[in-house]
């Protein structure tokens, strides 16, 4: 039975037009980042050749131009990774955030708990949402990785030029980044695919307090954005200290910016986002009664 | 005295035809029904009749003028669609008090009439959205025959409706044509649409397949 | 007639009744003051030349829609709050016309006789949303101000506002007119403009998308000082009297008001042709 709600909800979260148009969307943004970077990548090597004709052979520098400070998820320079690193809440949840409200406010979800079972159905809806947040949003991140690749080699980043990567030593999975780079940005796309699954799972437990579409599909985005800023103008207020990255929406950037985060920190929001997310699909799961409104 | 003339009228939503060469015509103090299985198109006539869709070709004439030219909804009209939707804070007579004051026809004592119509207690404040379907379905019809409109549009107004609320439905038609409104009603039941009919229109995928009068539905 | 009672449900229903056009602002507001009143406490006299380091409300407005001077990641704070000023009231006025024509409104909509004064309305309840919502963020600002005792005669303080936005020397515009709180009608107007051409995005898209576009622009005017991204002018450290490089503020109140009339008359016309179909 949950085999069978599951494959139809992950279906039902795929093939539909949301999650096509908002996969479009991602993927013309990280497209049209990378004609920023290598047009920079381009001006480099020109002006690098400049030099050498000029004044003679000198060190290359290899390892300053590499893959993986040029992709969209190793720059933070051009408006395509402003925009995605700031849209991607959206991108998480437009896909599928509004299928449970849609459906409890059109009366499927009777006809599916009738069908497949409460607990079923309500962690079918779960994976769904969490497959659908994480794939429209780290999709785009990797075809703009492999598109990249296509054009500029992925030398092994080196730690003496670290200002050319922002990934310092006590950035977070800093040791990860300089001796296997391709593992840190696999490990990046998973902690962004496991953090927008779980973005757009909040639009379930939103779907609970707010009978609004238009406002459940958003509501993550306010919160994470909402987030950001108190981080911002509330943590981070003495300009002496270095602080740690709280912010979901600025340590989800395989840069880091501003501050580094770390594994407490990101670990402690996974898990309060999964509880948060979770719990309220169990105690939907056990409370959810067959009629929506008393009728007296 | 109203005249309502459909003329050639077709409607493409999406690349998908859902109404196609529709002609009618009808006049005041008679009964039309549209009958039709589900998606042959009676919604998306009413909808045109209503002025709320626009045709994609032909044209509709109401009084003479031009419907989405000369005028952008019919006057005097009274609107009934499938799952009417009210201010849920509000209880019904309050909600149909903030709709006749817009254009300020009627009074609290044609309003309550209405309600009572319909087979609701005119005093009563409970919320709209503690209505059960069948009086948020009988709300509806209230909100479209209180300021006795020339044109009623009522779109499956029996659904949801016990034996009595069918009834009276029966009855409050009847009462409006004999006072001289022109009444489009769709119902999917033909049984429903003989009682109440004076003419017939059956729609199959958005055509018109055949007009009936009467006496040969009867 | 029946547009001003049109109107009056429109403003109870969309806006008076909708306790988050209340809420929103003023936490924006009384958080941001904080944060300010909090920031200058940090702030060394010999970076501010000397001058007097208590914010004054003007400061504490200028705060509010200040912007930054070019996009940079590493600076967090005034990138998020500008975004989250001028995006909360997108959020706000994004859904109700929408959910109105679709339920009550057709009601309404029908016994008005008109289209065109159901979309004048919405226009009109659109820029009164979006004027309450300024005007609380300013009252809370006014109301903060007060309850910390600051100055509310003098204008924005260059040099406090330069430090604390972390202009510069090179981008500092050299002293020319002084500054004043008229330089946030800019950014309301750019907010009107933007609400309105959002509210007309929906006719054509989803409003969902109509948000996304926005956002987009948005950011994308964060991106790149250019006079031809709206967003610019909404961001008063972009203003050409503020930094060099900046944009004309002639040219944001011409482009604004462009829009903003682009949006009323493209909607109206998309709207007397629209289909009003129950699709939510």
């Amino acid at each position: 039975m949950l085999c069978n709600t599951m494959k139809l909800e992950l279906k039902k979260a795929i093939c539909n037009p949301y999650f096509y148009l908002t996969l479009l969307i991602g993927l013309a943004i990280t497209f049209f980042s990378l004609v920023p970077s290598l047009q920079s990548y381009d001006q480099d090597l020109r002006s690098h050749q400049q030099f050498a004709a000029e004044f003679g052979p000198r060190n290359p520098l290899m390892q300053m131009e590499t893959l993986f400070n040029h992709w969209i998820g190793g720059e933070s320079f051009t408006p395509g990774s402003g925009n995605y690193f700031f849209l991607f809440p959206l991108l998480a949840t437009i896909p599928y955030g509004w299928s449970y409200c849609s459906e409890s406010k059109s009366g499927y979800v009777k006809s599916m708990v009738i069908r497949a079972g409460k607990m079923p159905y309500y962690l079918a809806k779960y994976a769904a949402l969490f497959v659908s947040g994480g794939l429209a949003v780290v999709t785009p991140l990797l075809f703009n990785f492999l598109l990249t690749a296509m054009f500029i080699p992925a030398v092994r980043p080196d730690p003496s030029y670290l200002t050319a990567y922002g990934i310092g030593p006590a950035s977070f999975l800093s040791m990860l980044f300089y001796a296997h780079p391709f593992l840190y940005v696999f490990a990046y796309l998973l902690i962004d695919f496991l953090f927008c699954g779980l973005i757009a799972c909040l639009c379930f437990t939103a779907s609970i307090l707010v009978k609004n579409r238009v406002v459940v599909v958003l509501l993550p985005f306010f919160l994470l954005l909402g987030v950001h800023y108190l981080c911002y103008s509330l943590l981070y207020t003495d300009p002496m200290v270095i602080y740690r990255q709280c912010s979901p929406m600025a340590f989800l950037n395989p840069v880091p910016t501003s501050y580094d985060t770390t594994w407490p920190i990101v670990l402690a929001w996974g898990i309060g986002l999964f509880l948060l997310t979770f719990a309220s699909i169990v105690l939907r799961g056990r409370c959810h009664e067959l009629k929506k409104t008393a009728v007296v | 005295m109203m005249t309502i003339e459909v003329k050639n009228v077709s409607k493409t939503i999406r690349r998908q035809p859902v109404i196609q060469h529709a002609s009618l015509s009808m006049q005041s103090g008679r009964i039309y029904g549209l009958q039709g299985i589900n998606g042959s198109g009676k919604t998306m006539l009413m909808r045109l009749i209503s002025g709320l869709i626009v045709p994609t070709d032909g044209w509709i004439l109401i009084n003479g003028k031009l419907l989405g030219k000369d005028l952008a909804f019919p006057e005097r009209m009274g609107l009934f669609l499938e799952n009417p939707a009210f201010l849920d804070r509000y209880s019904g007579f309050h909600n149909l008090k903030m709709l006749s004051s817009i254009q300020n026809r009627i009074g609290d004592s044609q309003i309550r009439s209405a309600l009572d119509q319909v087979g609701l207690d005119p005093f009563d404040h409970k919320h709209y959205r503690k209505f059960s379907l069948g009086m948020k379905q009988r709300l509806g019809i209230a909100a479209a025959i209180m300021e006795a409109p020339d044109l009623i549009l009522l779109d499956e107004p029996t659904n949801s409706l016990d034996t009595d609320g069918i009834a009276l439905v029966k009855k409050i038609l009847a009462a409006e044509r004999a006072r001289g409104a022109l009444i489009l009603i769709s119902c999917h039941d033909f049984s429903i649409l003989q009682e109440m009919s004076d003419e017939i229109f059956v729609l199959e995928s958005g055509q018109i397949q055949k007009h009936l009068h009467a006496p040969d539905f009867m | 007639m029946s547009l001003k009672k049109l109107l009056w449900f429109d403003l109870r229903r969309g806006l008076f009744q909708k306790p988050l056009f209340f809420i929103i602002p003023t936490l924006i507001a009384l958080i941001s003051c904080f944060d300010l009143y909090r920031r200058v406490l940090f702030v060394n006299p010999n970076e501010t030349l000397g001058i007097k380091i208590s914010a004054g409300f003007a400061d504490f407005l200028t705060y509010l829609y200040g912007g930054t001077t070019t996009y940079d990641p590493y600076s967090g704070n005034p990138f998020a709050r500008w975004m989250l000023v001028l995006l909360s009231v997108c959020f706000l006025t994004l859904h109700y016309p929408n959910q109105d024509v679709q339920t009550y409104g057709q009601q309404l909509l029908i016994r008005t006789q008109s289209r065109l004064a159901w979309w004048l309305s919405k226009c009109i309840w659109n820029i009164a949303g979006v004027l309450l919502y300024h005007g609380l963020l300013i009252l809370s600002a006014a109301l903060f101000c007060l309850l910390v005792q600051a100055d509310f005669t003098g204008g924005p303080q260059k040099e406090l506002l330069y430090h604390l936005f972390q202009v510069v020397p090179e981008q500092r515009m050299p002293a020319a007119a002084p500054w004043n709180c008229c330089f946030i009608v800019l950014p309301i107007l750019v907010s009107l403009a933007l609400n309105l051409l959002q509210m007309t995005f929906a006719l054509f898209v989803k409003p969902i998308l109509s948000f996304l576009i926005l956002s987009a622009s948005m950011v994308s005017s964060a991106c790149f000082a250019s006079p031809c991204l709206v967003g610019n002018y909404a961001m008063i450290l972009r203003l050409d009297t503020v930094t060099v490089d900046g944009v004309s503020i002639k040219a944001g109140v011409i482009l604004s008001l462009l829009l903003l009339l682009w949006a009323v008359i493209v909607g109206c016309v998309r709207f007397a042709r629209c289909d009003i179909l129950n699709q939510d």
